[in-house]
């Protein structure tokens, strides 16, 4: 269904005058012949709400509030915006009706406005697969500022050396530190923000509990006794990383969804007991049992790769490992499958530098599994640098910023782009990856630093060849990365998505 | 729904001159009815909101409204004056004859009657409503046209 003139009304207290210009508002389009939709900013929260292809499908906009109604996403639009007490009579609205149709759009239409497509405008029926992406661009959108401001931090933290942080190390330095810890929870907060909003998304406010609430324990994992199943107090949780954050957010939207239609045949006056006590501790249990019980599969996976990759590495086949090692690194960025690549790295490392060997399978095996997490970030940074039309404003500075993650080895910069697309992009950066970790294994390179991406190159040995497989790998997949847009962005009438 | 507006709700020829004594009697009155607990608290709520920007509309009608935790049930206060008050700002700078009060809890609880608040704000929207309160003399009558007009 789509509306000649779309609408937005609010005021503090949110009982009588957004319901009041709603009301003269249909009145007036009535009286005209105009179809409209009023979207109410109450107190019982957002009401009516309009659909980015509603405000796009629509001839005008009418704005009567005294509170934010998101405005911003009526930007392009032939508009007029008024206090609610200007529309509280019948020809009042039709004047503002008339004043909006008459109006010159300002500005350029949203980018979500103007990607929603036609058929959702004319028909309500949305294809499954564009429900879930949208669902989980809500959340990927929301994760973006999260991935800037917390991975830029730490990395300028690093600059003062990659141990500043570290109180007993000769580098510390109290204010890197600080940018560093400060740095460190936006960087977590980042899969909790992608679940919530997915959830968020999907079943609205309801959503945002449970979906934080999964995020959080996709962050951080559940500590569990393989034997059991069962918490294990002493333990320490495997993160699922975001691939985690992604199934936690649409099981809590869909787990409160599925609690709206269990409740639905409560009595009404029970509402305001189901929103703020009923919908919460349900879906919160419902989704944590959910997440417990991926939590035990989810160590032994991360037992399992381990074991695979210290085998691998006591052979003496540096392509084979090296692909092991890339497809690892990139394939969940923070999830089990690349903790156990980075966790094995920085153990055989840390044997070797303990016995002071400076050129043994350990100090290499870490340079590969550092190229394999720095290649990710720069590949975005290529794809953005030559095929910046095919990116949408925010991705493409995304993708610089990506440039000084990947130089500090903050492989986590790349996760919104994965998520959006995890088909052809993880596999896109599997292979990159593996192109600079077999790159770094073949060249000789040997890295004595966990951490610290470039920064550390004064102790790297080899480190020309290193930064030569790094490029390597970032150069493939920035094309391939590119290519992929440059598909979409045609497929889409020559628009970035 | 009938037992939402009664006849205890409705007050005819208000003595109230003044906005200010207009809000004290709404604010006695809820706490008469045993819709709130603590007058006060409902009368500062009352003024905070018409602080926020007036309450009175069109036609010698206003609306007040009160959001407050004092307030424990959502309910509607209709009253009339005695004499229209003139003080009371209103939209088209006719004085004020009667008022429909909202009083509202605070949080999230009872939205279906918050609901129900909206609907008759609403109403005040339809002339032959607004016509029919103003020259009813009857509570009962006053009261039944609130219901029925929620009702559908």
């Amino acid at each position: 269904m789509s509306y000649d003139i779309v609408a937005a009304t609010g005021c503090p207290t949110g009982i009588a005058h957004t319901f009041m210009a709603k009301e003269a508002l249909i009145q007036a389009a009535k009286e005209k012949g105009l179809t409209i939709k009023v979207e109410t900013h109450g107190q019982v929260g957002v009401e009516d709400e309009l659909s980015a292809a509603e405000i796009r499908a629509a001839k005008a906009v009418v704005i009567a509030a005294d509170k934010d109604v998101q405005a911003e996403r009526f930007a392009g639009k032939p508009m007029v915006s008024v206090g609610v007490s200007k529309c509280l009579s019948q020809e009042a609205a039709a004047a503002l009706i008339d004043r909006a149709l008459a109006a010159k759009p300002q500005g350029e239409l949203s980018d979500e406005v103007a990607n929603a497509s036609d058929a959702a405008g004319t028909s309500e029926k949305e294809s499954v697969g564009h429900v879930i992406y949208k669902h989980l661009m809500n959340g990927v959108s929301h994760m973006l500022p999260f991935v800037v401001a917390g991975g830029v931090l730490t990395a300028v933290s690093f600059l003062w050396g990659i141990f500043s942080f570290d109180s007993t190390n000769a580098q510390y330095n109290t204010f890197a530190a600080m940018l560093k810890y400060i740095g460190g929870i936006g960087m977590n907060l980042m899969v909790p923000i992608l679940a919530a909003y997915i959830a968020e998304s999907i079943a609205k406010r309801p959503g945002l509990v449970p979906g934080f609430i999964a995020g959080m324990i996709a962050i951080q994992g559940l500590p569990v006794l393989a034997e059991t199943g069962m918490i294990d107090p002493s333990g320490t949780g495997t993160g699922f990383g975001f691939l985690g954050g992604i199934v936690g957010g649409f099981l809590a939207g869909y787990c409160v969804l599925l609690l709206e239609k269990v409740f639905a045949k409560l009595p009404e006056n029970l509402n305001g007991l189901k929103a703020i006590f009923l919908y919460p501790l349900c879906s919160t249990f419902i989704v944590g049992l959910a997440m417990l019980a991926i939590s035990g599969p989810m160590v032994s996976i991360n037992e399992a790769m381990m074991g695979f990759l210290g085998g691998l590495a006591q052979g003496n086949n540096a392509i084979l490992l090296g692909i092991a090692i890339g497809c690892m690194c990139a394939f969940d960025m923070g999830g089990p499958v690349n903790k156990a690549a980075y966790v094995t790295g920085t153990a055989l490392m840390g044997a070797d530098v303990a016995a002071g060997i400076t050129d043994g399978s350990g100090t290499a095996i870490m340079a590969a599994v550092s190229a394999a997490c720095i290649v990710p970030p720069l590949v975005t940074t290529v794809a953005g640098v030559i095929g910046k039309k095919y990116f949408t404003n925010d991705d493409y500075n995304a993708c610089l910023v990506n440039f000084i993650l990947g130089c500090t080895h903050i492989t986590e910069g790349t996760i919104p782009f994965v998520a959006k697309n995890i088909w052809p992009v993880m596999p896109i950066m599997m292979l990159s990856s593996s192109i600079g970790a077999v790159g770094s294994l073949l060249l000789g390179v040997h890295d004595p630093a966990p951490h610290g991406g470039f920064l550390v190159l004064p102790v790297v040995t080899n480190p020309i060849q290193w930064v030569l497989a790094i490029l390597a790998g970032a150069v493939v997949g920035g094309i391939l990365l590119m290519l992929f847009k440059k598909h979409e962005y045609e497929k889409n009438g020559n628009k970035a998505v | 729904m009938e037992s939402f507006v009664r006849k205890e709700h409705v007050s005819l020829e208000n003595p109230a001159a003044t906005t200010a004594e207009a809000l004290a009697f709404l604010a006695h009155r809820a706490v008469e009815l045993g819709v709130a607990q603590d007058e006060d608290a409902v009368l500062k709520a009352f003024q905070a909101r018409e602080a926020l920007g007036t309450t009175g509309m069109t036609e010698g009608f206003s609306i007040p409204h009160a959001k407050s935790d004092a307030i424990q049930d959502a309910a509607v206060l209709v009253t009339k004056y005695a004499e229209p008050i003139a003080d009371w700002e209103s939209l088209d700078g006719k004085p004020i004859k009667a008022s429909i009060a909202l009083l509202v809890p605070d949080g999230e609880a009872g939205t279906t009657h918050i609901k129900l608040l909206s609907k008759v704000a609403v109403l005040l929207m339809r002339e032959d409503f607004r016509t029919k309160v103003l020259t009813s003399t009857s509570p009962e009558e006053i009261a039944s046209l609130v219901c029925a007009g929620i009702e559908d």
